[in-house]
């Protein structure tokens, strides 16, 4: 059952709630569940993880938002046909991560060439780490 | 069957050892009481006292101020009694166990009596009023324990209720009614002497018995926490 | 029968006194299927609050309703459906685990769950023939758990339960009242030191301290509203006022935020600072903060 592969860690410096949501969309990503997939009920999904129904409930409540799934009344949630709103929901965290980036470079008040050159040191590491 | 019941048998499964220790203890001091050998009947009239005073000493003690103590309360009261209601099965398992000792050996004063027709004819008369004094002291006992709940109040009230068993002894034995029951005979020439005195005595007991008891029960049903 | 209604525990109005402990009109409703977790310093109330809940100890004033129960009333009924553990409970120490097993399954015939016992006793590798007095500390907790447990009660209430017992105990402690809350009726309410383990499994959280409830809200809303900010530039005295500065060195403040939002961070920007960090706060830190301020809110009214 998928209910098994979720990890979810106390170390982890993402909220609880975002742990969940990104191993949905990961499942959603990767086929796992396709649309119309119903998702297990909250409080099956609380007890599984092992975290409080309210913080599962909050996971599914902003994925609904996101337009990942949506809930029928008395049915439960399922996975929503993917219009690439997940692809657009990553990209925008990519956005965010990079924003970040950005901010932090000018702290240091590294130049926009310097940041891109860190970049692409970065990028050029990552493929001939994994070459 | 209701809990009450319940709780009440299980206190009674719990104090089983006591109650076959003192009654064995009891039955004992009773044997001796019957040998035909003054100094003999004496250390049995003695064990006998030791084991009745020193049984509901034990008994109040293990029943009702240990629980308290080691909170053992706190465990009774999650399940489905009110505090009222758990006094209540205290007290009368408390007084269940101590006649299942006391009536008994109670009974056997007046077997004896018909046994040992060598006894004198005040004997039974001093032991029958001697055995309620017992109650009366239980009673002090159990209900300072109930409404108290504390190690020291019940101390200090067996410690008082043994003063009265052993004012007792000294002053009714050589009290004017008594002796002249003690030297009208023995049983088995002129039967059982029976003075008016003794029986006041035994009413006057028994009232504070009555009152005493009453007065655990009372404070057993306003009883609203068990716990602190 | 079950009380029809749909909140597992209210509280009105509830006053207690003790000679150094003074509780004023107390308030809390928590609707059914929920855990709550109570935290709060020693002495702050948690354990009388769950007392009186049960009927153990009884309110000077207010009303108390479990499970639609009304408590000191239908207390008797109450604990059939309702069941207590509280660090100080202390089992006979004579006697073994199966005598105590067995007087719960008497009193209860109705909920006590026998194969859901052997389960736990299993799981919590406790030997039923072993008497109580020579359990470790950890395995008497576990006793005293198994017993509450096997009658599947609606509302668990549980003061402390995690003191004495060693993390993997712990933690085959909360998988079971996940367990529990499979059932969408059931609740639990407990108190602990142990703010991870409130973290973990509260959907709500009070915070006590004094016999007051400082707040009592959904565990994300606090996650969401308390943030740790570090600002540089601006004047301090532009800070907004709810803001409660930590700590500020050189051009650097630390602001210990209470109710962030996005709109907080234009809000600072407009007033000149510059916010170089927002950090989450744990419920830990959540609840220090609160006590420390109220603290100091009091020592500014003296």
């Amino acid at each position: 059952m998928a209910l098994d592969t979720f990890q979810l860690s106390q170390a982890d410096s993402r909220p609880m709630y975002v742990q969940i949501m990104d191993h949905i969309k990961q499942l959603v990503i990767e086929g796992t569940w396709p649309a119309g997939h119903g998702l297990p009920s909250i409080r099956e999904l609380a007890v599984s993880v092992q975290v409080s129904v309210i913080t599962v409930k909050r996971a599914y409540q902003e994925l609904e938002g996101a337009g990942i799934i949506y809930t029928r009344q008395g049915m439960g949630s399922f996975v929503a046909e993917q219009t690439g709103a997940v692809s657009e929901f990553k990209l925008r965290e990519l956005d965010d991560t990079l924003q970040q980036a950005a901010a932090t470079a000018r702290l240091l008040k590294l130049s926009d060439s310097e940041l891109i050159e860190r970049l692409t040191a970065v990028l050029n590491n990552k493929s001939t780490g994994e070459g | 069957m209701s809990i009450e019941w319940l709780l009440i048998k299980r206190d009674i499964a719990k104090l089983k050892l006591q109650m076959l220790c003192y009654g064995g203890i009891t039955l004992f001091g009773l044997i001796l009481l019957g040998y035909p050998q003054e100094q003999i009947a004496l250390l049995g009239g003695i064990v006998c006292v030791f084991s009745m005073v020193a049984f509901y000493c034990h008994l109040v003690f293990k029943n009702v101020v240990l629980e308290a103590k080691e909170n053992n309360h706190l465990f009774l009261m999650t399940l489905p009694v009110t505090a009222a209601q758990l006094s209540l099965v205290k007290i009368i398992s408390s007084l269940l166990a101590y006649l299942i000792v006391w009536l008994p050996a109670f009974a056997s004063l007046f077997v004896l009596n018909v046994i040992c027709d060598y006894w004198s004819s005040g004997t039974l008369v001093f032991q029958v009023q001697g055995f309620a004094l017992y109650l009366t002291a239980f009673a002090l006992a159990l209900s300072v324990a109930i409404v108290s709940r504390s190690e020291g109040w019940t101390i200090s009230a067996w410690v008082l209720s043994n003063l009265i068993v052993v004012v007792f002894l000294n002053i009714v034995p050589s009290s004017d009614y008594m002796q002249k029951a003690f030297s009208a005979g023995i049983v088995g020439e002129i039967g059982v002497v029976w003075p008016e005195t003794a029986n006041v005595v035994i009413a006057v007991e028994l009232i504070l018995f009555a009152i005493l008891i009453a007065i655990a029960f009372v404070a057993a049903v306003r009883q609203k926490n068990i716990t602190r | 029968m079950v009380a029809d209604s749909d909140v597992l525990v209210s509280m009105r109005g509830v006053c207690k006194h003790y000679p150094l402990f003074t509780m004023d009109n107390f308030n809390l409703t928590l609707p059914r299927g929920q855990v709550l977790g109570m935290v709060g310093p020693n002495g702050a109330g948690k354990s009388t609050l769950l007392k009186m809940m049960m009927g153990l100890v009884s309110a000077d004033a207010g009303e108390i309703a479990v499970l639609g129960y009304k408590v000191p009333e239908q207390e008797v009924v109450l604990k059939h459906y309702a069941a207590y553990v509280s660090e100080d409970m202390r089992l006979f120490a004579d006697y073994s685990i199966r005598w105590h097993m067995e007087l719960v399954a008497q009193c209860f015939t109705s909920t006590w769950d026998a194969s859901y016992a052997k389960h736990i006793l299993h799981k919590f590798e406790l030997n039923p023939e072993q008497k109580i007095g020579h359990l470790s500390l950890g395995q008497r907790v576990k006793a005293t758990l198994l017993l509450a447990m096997a009658r599947r009660p609606k509302l668990l209430v549980l003061d402390e339960p995690s003191t004495g017992l060693d993390p993997v105990a712990r933690h085959e402690l909360t998988s079971e009242l996940f367990e529990l809350m499979l059932n969408e009726d059931n609740g639990v309410i407990f108190s602990s030191q142990f703010t991870q383990d409130v973290e973990r499994l509260s959907d709500n959280i009070a915070f006590i301290d004094n016999g007051e409830m400082i707040s009592c809200l959904d565990k994300e809303t606090y996650l969401d509203q308390w943030r740790r900010i570090q600002l540089t530039g601006g004047d301090r005295a532009q800070l907004p006022g709810d803001l409660y500065v930590t700590a500020s060195a050189g051009g650097r403040v630390t602001a210990i935020d209470h109710a962030f939002s996005a709109k907080r961070t234009a809000q600072l920007s407009e007033a000149g600072f510059e916010v170089v960090q927002t950090q989450p706060l744990t419920l830990e830190e959540i609840f220090i903060q609160q006590v420390l301020m109220r603290r100091q809110a009091r020592g500014v009214q003296r």
